[in-house]
């Protein structure tokens, strides 16, 4: 049976959602957690991010670590590293190919 | 960012031109707030309206002190309202009761700032309808003034939101 719970991982049942640190599988209570700790660390990405004169991809890389490593310990790699060869897409939002991410930031440096 | 740029950039996006002490508390200890807030008044960057409330130098200039302290009284009434609304709807797990004294003990109330109100869009625009109650509130609070690590307080959310499900 396919899963209808994003899980690029394909380990949601013995890991809990995206493998969080609490092994969590309540989507309501993950989106929560996500959500409390973006506004938690929200005013420590922007203190790294005024801190840099250009802003490139390890930036990015580093203000999601900052942002999410506490409930995804994975938050920061990069996905070429992490999940290479996975295109994901979550609802009818596709992710940029792995080896495109890098690509896709550069036109923002 | 030191205090004085969190105070700064906290005011900047305000509206209303209106800062108040506890609008700063979670930026650092009292004393550290105090000398910050005296450091913007002596450099002209906020103007001191009364005990514990401040304004933009610029809005002092364009509505007068009489109209922004009313402003400000009215702010001030709305947050105990608002406060005593939530503390009363908040249902009360055993990790809320722990939670709640560690504020306590620690001094630490929840004051909104900018990044509450950017959280909420951001939230919003992924498709996702978070309300946080007070607790969530409080261990935001907690972890910004680093009296928390942000591990955990994602272990406190969680196993509050647990405790929920079975109050």
């Amino acid at each position: 049976m396919i899963s209808s719970v994003f899980d690029p991982f394909g380990d949601y049942e013995s890991r809990g959602y995206l493998r969080n640190t609490a092994g969590e599988k309540d989507l309501k209570i993950i989106k929560i957690a996500e959500h409390e700790l973006f506004r938690a660390q929200l005013p420590v990405a922007l203190d790294y991010l005024t801190q840099r004169k250009k802003i490139k991809y390890p930036d990015f890389l580093e203000v999601h670590r900052n942002l999410f490593s506490a409930l995804y310990p994975w938050a920061g790699k990069d996905r070429n590293t992490l999940l290479p060869d996975r295109a994901i897409r979550k609802g009818e939002v596709f992710f940029c190919h792995p080896k495109d991410c890098q690509r896709a930031i550069g036109p923002g440096q | 960012m030191n205090i004085k740029g969190r105070i700064l950039q906290s005011l900047r996006p305000r509206r209303d031109g209106i800062l108040l002490r506890s609008d700063a508390k979670t930026f650092g200890s009292p004393s550290q707030v105090s000398a910050a807030l005296r450091s913007l008044m002596e450099s002209g960057l906020i103007e001191r309206l009364d005990r514990g409330i401040y304004a933009k130098p610029a809005k002092v200039s364009e509505l007068g002190k009489e109209v922004l302290l009313k402003k400000a009284s009215l702010k001030v009434s709305g947050l105990r309202d608002q406060y005593s609304r939530r503390s009363q709807q908040d249902r009360v797990t055993k990790t809320a009761s722990y939670v709640r004294n560690l504020a306590k003990k620690e001094g630490i109330l929840f004051q909104p700032i900018f990044a509450d109100r950017w959280a909420s869009s951001v939230t919003a625009l992924a498709g996702d309808d978070v309300r946080s109650d007070a607790t969530d509130d409080l261990l935001v609070a907690l972890t910004r003034s680093g009296k928390l690590t942000p591990q955990e307080m994602v272990a406190f959310v969680i196993r509050h939101h647990n405790d929920l499900k079975r109050v």
